[in-house]
């Protein structure tokens, strides 16, 4: 781990844990006898949690036909784990909802970016027979938290003027991220995973997400998020900071086993859930 | 081929695509014929969206004029510029990119 990602991680107070729900979730959901009535209770405790996690089952992302009303209800349909990561997806959209924008910084770009990338990647999941659509929906939100906390909680780390450097010269942020700081956006997510103790699939998937290849567990996980993350920066929804397309990497296609013609279909369901979701996370 | 919402789907619509449940089981194969007991199921399963034969999934909201969509193409070739467009995967991304381009307001 990058030592100076890590110090950087373990100086922003803000971090320093994640929401009670989420443990006592994560606690219930790795208990075998635990019935969905008990995790819901636990979510439904947190309001702010049980209504993030309400519309979002209730949204265009499942279509479900009824309108879902209970958290209880939403785990038996969407399931355990995938219930515990809807709500570590909506707790850690909380924890930076108070964040402030700055002139430099377009916070709601950056998270309408997150959000794409979050559908592109369920989307993709969808697709796929091994991954977790809810967890790739998670680590699409959150792959570039890195970035977030350089920008939200650092007023040291020149990422500002290194964005307009590289738009003004044409090039990529993330390739160029370690020469100036010592280290990526990359980093820092890993070293924020490891403080949070997330599952290894969201942290590899993050993690590696410009370099899915070289992850060593969760390849087809990492690829996933490489791919949603290029497809929300093709419809140019949102703002990760890199105003330009990041290099695609051709094998994503292969190690997903994902043909062409299943693009379209991708493309048009991020286009069609994306407005929902942005509502949704925005409170529009 | 082109996914369409539910609620446009008539019968007699021919599947391109096998349909699967949000939970994945799946619920008709491709080439099936539709009928209207089929959209009641889709509406059960929760079923928004369907690949169709012969639809043009394309939006039809997003349509623009031979020289709005010269100047989105443009656009995007330049920040597609870190990327080669004659590799596979790469095209047909640019390529959808440009499909689902719309008007800048």
């Amino acid at each position: 781990m990058n030592t100076a990602a890590k110090n950087l991680v373990d100086q922003v107070k803000e971090l320093g844990t994640l929401p009670t729900v989420y443990t006592k979730v994560n606690e219930l959901v790795n208990d075998p006898n635990c019935p969905a009535s008990k995790l819901g209770e636990a979510i439904s405790n947190d309001q702010v949690i049980t209504s993030m996690i309400l519309k979002l089952v209730n949204s265009a992302l499942y279509g479900f036909p009824n309108y879902i009303d209970t958290v209880t209800k939403a785990v038996t349909i969407i399931g355990f784990k995938q219930t515990r990561d809807l709500v570590l997806a909506s707790s850690v959209i909380d924890m930076f909802n108070n964040a402030k924008a700055s002139e430099f910084i377009d916070l709601k770009g950056f998270w309408m970016h997150s959000i794409a990338s979050a559908v592109a990647a369920k989307s993709i999941a969808n697709q796929m027979s091994k991954s977790d659509p809810e967890a790739m929906f998670t680590a699409g939100l959150l792959h570039d938290i890195g970035r977030l906390i350089i920008l939200e909680f650092t007023g040291t780390i020149p990422l500002v003027p290194l964005i307009q450097k590289c738009r003004d010269r044409e090039l990529l942020v993330y390739k160029n991220e370690r020469k100036v700081f010592g280290f990526t956006h990359m980093d820092v997510a890993d070293a924020l995973f490891y403080k949070w103790n997330l599952p290894p699939v969201l942290k590899e998937a993050a993690v590696f997400h410009h370099s899915p290849i070289m992850a060593p567990r969760f390849k087809e996980e990492a690829c996933c998020i490489h791919m949603a993350d290029v497809i929300a920066h093709a419809l140019q929804l949102g703002n990760s900071s890199d105003h330009f397309v990041p290099k695609i990497r051709e094998e994503a296609c292969e190690v997903l086993g994902i043909q062409m013609d299943k693009l379209p279909i991708i493309f048009k369901q991020v286009k069609s859930q994306y407005p929902d979701l942005i509502k949704i996370f925005f409170r529009e | 081929m082109g996914i369409i919402s539910v609620d446009k789907v008539k019968p007699g619509m021919v599947l391109a695509e096998k349909v699967m449940t949000p939970k994945r089981m799946m619920l008709l194969p491709e080439g099936v014929e539709l009928t209207a007991a089929h959209l009641i199921t889709f509406q059960t399963w929760g079923i928004t969206e369907v690949n169709i034969d012969g639809e043009d999934g394309a939006d039809a909201d997003d349509e623009m004029s031979e020289e709005e969509r010269a100047a989105a193409e443009e656009e995007l070739r330049f920040i597609f510029k870190h990327n080669d467009l004659s590799k596979t995967l790469a095209k047909n991304i640019f390529n959808l990119a440009c499909k689902h381009a719309v008007k800048k307001s």
